[in-house]
């Protein structure tokens, strides 16, 4: 019993400092913090202006035929930082891994005795903790704005829907971090990763407008769903079931998704410690 | 005088040639050195096309989402976006890469002609967006069944070229704020959208309302694609066609001249404050 709670303490005292360390580096550089803040309304803005230049006064109707949203602006702002913060998580695992390596720091981890899994998984946390602040940031003057006012179930199963949204983007991080351990320079294989990823969510666009293979292939990404479900209970203010399908879908394929990077993620690092590649780069 | 040895012009051009093509030399072998990316780009490229028109295309009405002329105009867009985003990160933060690389200094150091830092990316950006312009093309017929027409090759070479070159002083003037200012990736990202909505990248500026037009005149990316859109879809440009050529041709003889002496004001300054290493 004391060893558990000597381990469990010993855990917690990981996560703790990895937390400590990523959010010291993340304030260090607070405007990049503003850009996530900002970034979404600039799209926003560039997707609205050339859709107004090119439509005319037709634009705001024909925007309304095809997606079934009142507001081009909530639309995109909540898609385009959904789409923002998918692509950080997934480019950071790996990023988060390279700098390790660069700074020289990597090999120290393996020396310690903290458990390798959690040691990685806790980047998780501090990412979140930026994500949440972000997206509140971001949506909340357009909400307020219209005047409207979310009920605490809504806020809640945001929270929950952002978290669940994140674990298979932190499976695939994990894939792109055991890239990193493999490869090195993994940047190419991510930057098809995540372009692929980001269509195939339909983070900005109705997945109704993609070709039907392309829909079926949606079907196996856990963000498509994510989307589909953000969009219900932050634009159509819709009411989310737990006996939901498209949520049991989003449970089942991210946790599908999680499982995956973490098995692969050993299986590589297990390869590189065999073959004494962790310490080359 | 004393302590100045005198340079004949050709000598001087000579070294200049050499410097040049050391930098080409340089930036070839770099951007083929890591073939992956270049895979890369031309997996992932037909991807973020998609993520970036279909958003657009959702205020028209679906039986629109074919026309022909829409598209070219995207086309040329999605060229200029791949032209502004080269200003702002190749030639803009090169200085900031040489930073990282900790190779600055040596460059400083050396009596080489500055321009040698951009001339490096340049070459690498002149083969990516040719590989673009073609790629896209290409793209653009496979996904969506519309051929890319050009109604006047050469004055649309000449439009490009001079573009690029554009893009190379904008890029000189960044990479001072860049020296100075060291940390510039979130100035970066928001200059590269709000120039990319000002210019009228992917349609006339004259659509904008009419306080974003004047932002629009002050953008020099803005008379850029506007002679490259009469060049390729033969639409009307903002000024008569001859006094917008000289109008881009100038621009780019300034912004260089601009980028260069702003680049060795910054230079000498950090010079003497001892702030060039200083990152």
């Amino acid at each position: 019993m004391r060893n558990m709670l000597k381990a469990l303490r010993n855990n917690l005292l990981v996560i703790y400092a990895v937390y400590i360390k990523e959010m010291k580096i993340w304030l260090r550089y607070p405007s990049w913090i503003f850009v996530f803040i900002t970034l979404p309304y600039t799209l926003t803005g560039l997707f609205y202006g050339v859709g107004y230049a090119i439509a005319g006064n037709r634009a705001f109707d024909n925007f309304v035929k095809n997606t079934g949203a009142r507001n081009p602006v909530l639309y995109y702002l909540l898609g385009s930082t959904v789409l923002l913060l998918s692509v950080i998580i997934i480019e950071d695992m790996g990023a988060s891994i390279r700098s390790e390596q660069l700074r020289g720091t990597f090999e120290l981890h393996y020396l310690s005795p903290a458990n390798k899994l959690l040691l990685w998984s806790s980047y998780v946390l501090p990412h979140g903790t930026v994500s949440f602040i972000v997206i509140a940031a971001t949506l909340a003057p357009p909400l307020i704005w219209e005047t409207r006012t979310l009920d605490i179930v809504s806020v809640l199963w945001t929270i929950v829907l952002l978290f669940i949204g994140m674990l298979p983007l932190y499976g695939i991080g994990l894939i792109t971090a055991s890239l990193t351990i493999r490869f090195k320079e993994p940047w190419a294989i991510i930057n098809i990763i995540k372009a692929f990823i980001s269509v195939c969510s339909g983070f900005l666009y109705p997945l109704t407008v993609l070709p039907h293979w392309l829909q079926l292939v949606s079907k196996t990404i856990p963000t498509s769903y994510l989307a589909v479900l953000l969009r219900d209970i932050l634009i159509f203010d819709r009411k989310l079931l737990l006996e939901d399908i498209r949520l049991t879908a989003l449970v089942i394929t991210s946790l599908l998704y999680l499982a995956l990077g973490f098995g692969i993620y050993l299986r590589w690092e297990n390869y590189a410690r065999k073959t004494g590649d962790l310490s080359k780069y | 005088m004393l302590g100045k040895q005198e340079i004949s012009l050709s000598t001087r051009i000579e070294k200049i040639s050499l410097e040049l093509y050391a930098a080409a030399y340089n930036g070839v072998k770099t951007y083929f050195r890591y073939p992956m990316w270049i895979i890369s780009d031309l997996v992932a490229s037909p991807l973020w096309l998609l993520l970036f028109i279909i958003p657009m295309l959702l205020f028209l009405p679906p039986e629109k989402w074919g026309d022909t002329t829409t598209y070219q105009y995207f086309y040329w867009g999605m060229v200029f976006f791949d032209i502004i985003s080269a200003s702002l990160w190749s030639f803009g933060n090169a200085i900031r890469r040489e930073q990282e690389m900790g190779t600055l200094e040596y460059l400083f150091l050396s009596n080489a002609n500055r321009i040698v830092l951009f001339a490096t990316r340049f070459t690498t950006r002149l083969l990516s967006t040719s590989l673009s312009i073609v790629y896209l093309a290409a793209l653009m017929w496979i996904m969506f069944g519309v051929q890319i027409t050009v109604h006047d090759q050469l004055l649309l070479l000449f439009s490009l070229i001079l573009s690029l070159f554009v893009a190379s002083g904008f890029g000189a003037l960044y990479g001072a704020a860049v020296l100075k200012l060291k940390q510039t990736g979130p100035l970066s990202n928001i200059l590269q959208f709000v120039l990319i909505g000002v210019s009228g990248i992917f349609f006339p500026v004259n659509r904008l309302p009419p306080q974003l037009q004047i932002l629009a005149y002050a953008s020099p990316f803005t008379y850029c694609i506007d002679l490259a859109r009469c060049a390729a879809i033969n639409t009307p440009t903002l000024l008569p066609l001859w006094q917008e050529v000289l109008l881009v041709l100038s621009l780019a003889i300034i912004m260089n001249l601009l980028g260069l002496k702003a680049l060795d004001f910054i230079e000498n300054n950090t010079k003497k404050t001892g702030k060039l290493g200083a990152y």
